[in-house]
């Protein structure tokens, strides 16, 4: 590797540890997973069903897709019905695949 | 020369400032909008340097020796190589999205060396000078080199495109993403003479009015010469992604881009094949341009929208002449707003 080379990465790398450690903080990256529904998740983990109630119907309300407002409902309305921890962590893993919303996954072509 | 170069290598930093900055300015801005920053870096490994040709072309020899009957006329072929095994192209690219529509634009830049070899390969007799006939004759073995040159390239791309992307096409195994861009690139080469097999000092090889010597004082006054190089292209950017877990937070998103366009490339006179006639021929101009980047990647979504990705990338684009291109590449992409 040639120190001209050498010097391009340090400078790549610098860049880079500016941007993860000085925006970072500053601006607000999005997160994949909401407050909310991590919060009704972990409720419903612990298997207290009316807090995780409340946070997965908060959560719930503010999704414009059908697909993520209808498996948050029909979560809720089984809740009842999840009496072992294995039911539990089923339903929860069954909400993270949906709430994981797919713009997550749209990232255009680097050219 | 070498302010320019240093000015042309600054750009790639200085848009990746303002990408930052910009990034950071924007953020979380408005809820329906998402901006997408990805910094990127290419190992490439540069087979085929298409951007320039050789000079000469391998048959300007033998055929500019046609021009002198009673000759007889030896065979070469050119054996052209990376002076490096990797060369790093550095890329950024910046993204906002609404909705399922993608805006994007990016800038790249890597600078590479290729060496021209050029040796007969049937012993017999080379012509170095092509004016009006052919003088300047040499006779060679087979293995003897005839003239070897090392171009020193500068390639700058930049990119637009807009995009659509189609969730779950097949559900929870493939979502695409397709669209139309624009590429432009531009490559400019230096040329220098590292041996020939005219005695030096003296014109290495010389067609019409222009020499490539090691010496500057020779015709032509050639010893660096530089070409420049342009690529405008349309594009079709096209990504297939597939979730390699449940939850969808590790991915694999297979790119392909297919480039439909012109390439305009000035020698300034130096490289040159021969026509039937013997004259002189020029080789770069307007050509159509084609050709395709397809990489594959594996990438991780976490959980406050940095995204890691590492992958595999080949270029080829041919214009004029093929240009040919692979290497691993690694990147991250920082999302802002969009929640």
């Amino acid at each position: 590797m040639t120190e001209l080379t050498r010097l391009r990465v340090l400078v790549v790398g610098i860049v880079a540890a500016l941007l993860v450690t000085v925006t970072g903080p500053v601006v607000s990256f999005a997160t994949a997973v909401d407050t909310d529904l991590e919060s009704g998740l972990a409720y419903l983990k612990a298997g207290n069903n009316q807090l995780a109630a409340v946070y997965l119907a908060r959560y719930g309300e503010r999704q414009s897709d059908v697909q993520i407002r209808r498996q948050v409902d029909m979560t809720i309305a089984r809740l009842d019905s999840l009496t072992t921890a294995e039911l539990r962590e089923q339903a929860v893993r069954e909400l993270q695949v949906v709430a994981l919303h797919w713009r997550f996954r749209n990232f255009p072509v680097f050219p | 020369m070498t302010t320019r170069i240093t000015a042309l290598r600054a750009v790639p930093v200085l848009f990746l400032a303002a990408m930052i900055t910009l990034g950071s300015a924007t953020a979380a801005s408005a809820e329906n909008w998402s901006i997408i920053f990805t910094p990127q870096i290419w190992g490439s490994h540069i087979a085929e340097n298409g951007f320039v040709s050789g000079a000469p072309n391998t048959t300007f020899f033998t055929s500019a020796l046609a021009t002198v009957p009673g000759r007889t006329a030896g065979q070469a072929e050119t054996d052209s190589s990376p002076v490096d095994f990797m060369n790093p192209q550095y890329g950024a690219q910046l993204a906002f999205q609404y909705g399922r529509w993608t805006l994007a634009t990016a800038a790249q830049y890597v600078h590479f060396k290729t060496d021209n070899d050029v040796q007969a390969t049937k012993a017999g007799e080379f012509c170095f000078n092509l004016v009006n006939t052919c003088g300047g004759v040499v006779n060679l073995p087979v293995g003897a080199r005839l003239f070897k040159e090392q171009l020193t390239t500068d390639r700058v791309d930049y990119d637009l495109s807009l995009s659509y992307f189609f969730p779950d096409v097949i559900k929870d195994v493939l979502d695409v993403s397709t669209g139309l861009g624009f590429k432009f690139i531009y490559a400019t080469a230096d040329r220098k003479i590292l041996d020939s097999a005219v005695p030096q000092p003296g014109p290495s090889y010389c067609t019409g009015t222009n020499c490539l010597s090691t010496d500057p004082t020779v015709r032509g006054d050639r010893s660096k010469v530089t070409t420049k190089d342009y690529i405008y292209a349309a594009t079709i950017p096209t990504s297939f992604i597939f979730p390699l877990t449940r939850d969808k937070r590790l991915i694999m998103p297979v790119n392909v881009m297919p480039i439909l366009g012109v390439e305009d490339r000035n020698d300034k006179g130096v490289a040159f094949d021969v026509n039937s006639d013997g004259t002189p021929k020029r080789i770069d101009g307007t050509a159509f341009a084609k050709g395709v980047t397809a990489d594959l990647n594996v990438r991780y979504i976490f959980d406050n929208g940095i995204s890691p990705y590492m992958g595999f990338r080949v270029q080829y684009i041919k214009g004029h002449e093929t240009f040919l291109a692979w290497g691993p590449l690694v990147g991250v992409s920082f999302r802002f707003g969009g929640m």
